[in-house]
């Protein structure tokens, strides 16, 4: 594995079992996340973006289990560790903020003590040295009279004010991952955009690596250089994010990029959804999970997962319309597999 | 067909001290014949006590709702049924807003059942396989569970239920914000496309603004309890007036990556305050960068500064 990914994610598959049977949440999913790199991934519910981190991080609840694949962080392979070695790396070298910071945080302690936390557990600084960094991280996250709110309870603070604390517990370790699943979907959008100001700030400021999940493209291309999309438990494309905008490589893409409105959008002009429903885990198509609501759709599809495939230097397409031998009549992407081939 | 005069909602708190929850502080609007009003704001911001005040879900504390050029405000229960065919709700949550112990066809039905207004059994199954057909479901669906559907069918349930009575209003709460991205848009289209078809009127709230936009003819937005600015969709995006509207348009992330080096527009600093005491004058003083003192003493009134767009702001 090169040196500069610090985090990869090689052919991961995970499924809950319940009484309904085996719901298939991730199925071999692939990528890598480079040093420094902030990248996003997205999709909708239950397309198994965060239950491929909760794998990774053995956070699954008890019905999940990983059925194969690896996920390596500085090369080391998290899937084979211990609960105790995984105890180590959370918190620390990996942090994560998740949605509701309401249920991320303890309503019975004190917020400073709550940011501390961390260090307490993964380091041996004396008390005064640990009340002093956190104090300074409240600072970072701009939490206003950071020494004096040190004391104060969450629920004193507001939803966004509570999200400003949960990024500071989350930081105070000097995580090189940092994990952040949705954290501003609760927030209203003027404190979304407070928060992602932050994070983008916090991000100049340091090396460390952000995986950055949403359902919200605009939130994603915010934030992001590279985005990994997914759909039905699978990745389906990965690319820069100008390139996804601007090209999309796969139909769910150009599906969802056709059915969100711009805000500057032509009135008259109708947005096309995406028609059908996402497909039940239960019982996934064994082709492509796209299938049932792609125009492009053939047999091919419905019979067999397509291979995910790069498509140019920096892009990957799991479609079978850039198969070698598909079809030229009706291919939206025969013309530019050709010019990518070129270049 | 829909009017708000007026209208004040004020909410006790419990405890002691006699507080009040100030949800709404005045809001009057009316909407035409086959038109959409959209309201946007943030939470706290009362749009949602106005979606259920105008059902008369809670009685105003003062002000007048005015249906179809009738005075509903005052009127009792038995009276008011009647008039309930005419005006109708969607909710935000498709899971929570359907009986799960009841089948489809007796979701749809109970309307009709509830204002004595279905004829035989064949007749009342008929007219839902119609509606179900309308809403994009179909008659094979009809002695099916809610659960056996996902969140976006269960939202074409929801608003077949409504359409069964032939709505003149529908007052469309948050009904796409609890949807998947790719199911939104179907939605929505099949909102329009109804409006297109029988001239229906719609309240619609949400707090996504280009969806607003997309959906509606004329926008208000609301902060705390008012209406601050009001216009046709394309004036408020294309050139919003009120400086909370700037901020909010420049807070919400485009849907396209931002140029590199691109300067984001300034948005909005601080907090919302609290509905329970709201900040004198213009409640958006606080977060206002171009907050003067008359901004911080007097409260500025909803008027027209040009030809269909209204501001309330001192600034203008």
């Amino acid at each position: 594995m090169p040196i500069d990914n610090v985090f990869e994610i090689k052919n991961l598959s995970t499924s809950f079992f319940t009484r309904d049977g085996e719901v298939q949440a991730v199925r071999d999913v692939s990528f890598s996340l480079r040093r420094g790199e902030t990248l996003g991934i997205v999709g909708e519910s239950g397309s198994g973006k965060s239950v491929t981190f909760l794998s990774a991080l053995g956070l699954l609840a008890a019905s999940g289990k990983v059925k194969g694949g690896q996920a390596l962080f500085n090369g080391r392979d998290l899937l084979a560790s211990s609960a105790k070695e995984l105890r180590k790396v959370r918190g620390k070298d990996i942090a994560m903020v998740f949605q509701d910071p309401m249920s991320s945080l303890n309503p019975l302690k004190t917020i400073g003590k709550q940011v501390a936390e961390a260090l307490e557990v993964h380091t041996g600084l004396g008390r005064a040295e640990i009340r002093r960094r956190a104090i300074r991280m409240l600072e970072a996250v701009r939490i206003p009279e950071a020494a004096k709110r040190y004391d104060s309870f969450p629920h004193e603070f507001s939803g966004g004010m509570r999200q400003r604390v949960v990024i500071a517990m989350a930081l105070i370790c000097g995580p090189s991952l940092v994990i952040a699943d949705e954290p501003t979907t609760a927030l209203d959008v003027t404190i979304q955009d407070q928060i992602l100001r932050l994070l983008r700030e916090l991000k100049r400021e340091s090396d460390s690596s952000i995986v950055f999940i949403s359902h919200d493209l605009a939130v994603i291309a915010s934030m992001c250089e590279r985005v990994v999309v997914m759909y039905g438990g699978m990745i389906m494309e990965e690319a820069l994010i100008g390139e996804l905008f601007e090209s999309p490589a796969h139909p769910y893409t150009m599906g969802l990029l056709r059915s969100i409105p711009v805000i500057d959008q032509d009135k008259g002009a109708l947005l096309e959804p995406i028609p059908g429903s996402p497909p039940d885990m239960l019982a996934p198509p064994p082709g492509c999970p796209f299938v049932a609501r792609c125009v492009h759709a053939r047999a091919v599809c419905a019979v067999s997962p397509p291979p995910y495939r790069e498509v140019s230097k920096t892009r990957r397409s799991r479609c079978w319309l850039w198969a070698d031998d598909a079809p030229v009549e009706g291919n939206v992407f025969k013309e530019r597999s050709a010019a990518y081939a070129r270049a | 067909m829909l009017e708000l005069r007026d209208i004040v909602k004020r909410f006790p708190v419990k405890g002691p001290g006699r507080r009040v929850v100030h949800a709404v502080e005045g809001v009057s609007f009316s909407i035409p014949p086959g038109e959409t009003l959209g309201l946007v704001g943030e939470s706290g911001c009362g749009k949602s006590t106005v979606a259920r005040t105008a059902m008369r879900i809670y009685e105003p504390t003062s002000g007048s709702i005015l249906l179809d050029g009738e005075d509903i405000t005052g009127m009792r229960e038995r009276e008011l049924k009647t008039r309930r065919k005419k005006i109708q709700m969607i909710f935000q949550d498709p899971y929570a807003s359907l009986n799960a112990r009841m089948k489809v066809r007796d979701i749809i039905a109970e309307p009709l059942v509830a204002h004595g207004a279905f004829g035989s059994q064949a007749e009342t199954t008929e007219a839902v396989a119609s509606i179900l057909e309308r809403v994009g479901l179909g008659r094979q669906h009809m002695n099916r569970y809610p659960h056996e559907f996902s969140g976006g069918q269960r939202q074409r349930i929801g608003i077949a239920r409504a359409l069964i009575l032939g709505p003149k209003v529908m007052i469309c709460d948050e009904p796409i914000s609890a949807l998947d991205v790719s199911i939104q848009a179907q939605v929505v289209n099949l909102l329009k496309s109804i409006q297109r078809e029988n001239g229906i009127s719609y309240l619609f709230i949400a707090h996504d603004l280009a969806m607003v936009r997309y959906v509606s003819h004329t926008v208000g937005v609301m902060y705390l309890g008012r209406i601050v600015e009001r216009c046709r969709s394309e004036e408020i995006y294309g050139r919003p007036l009120h400086p909370y509207t700037k901020g909010l348009l420049a807070s919400a992330p485009s849907p396209r990556p931002p140029e590199p080096g691109a300067e984001r527009a300034p948005s909005i600093e601080g907090d919302i305050p609290s509905p329970i005491a709201p900040p004198p004058g213009c409640a958006f003083h606080t977060r206002c960068r171009y907050a003067e003192a008359a901004c911080r003493e007097a409260i500025p009134v909803l008027r027209q500064v040009e030809s269909g767009h209204e501001v309330a702001c001192h600034l203008f």
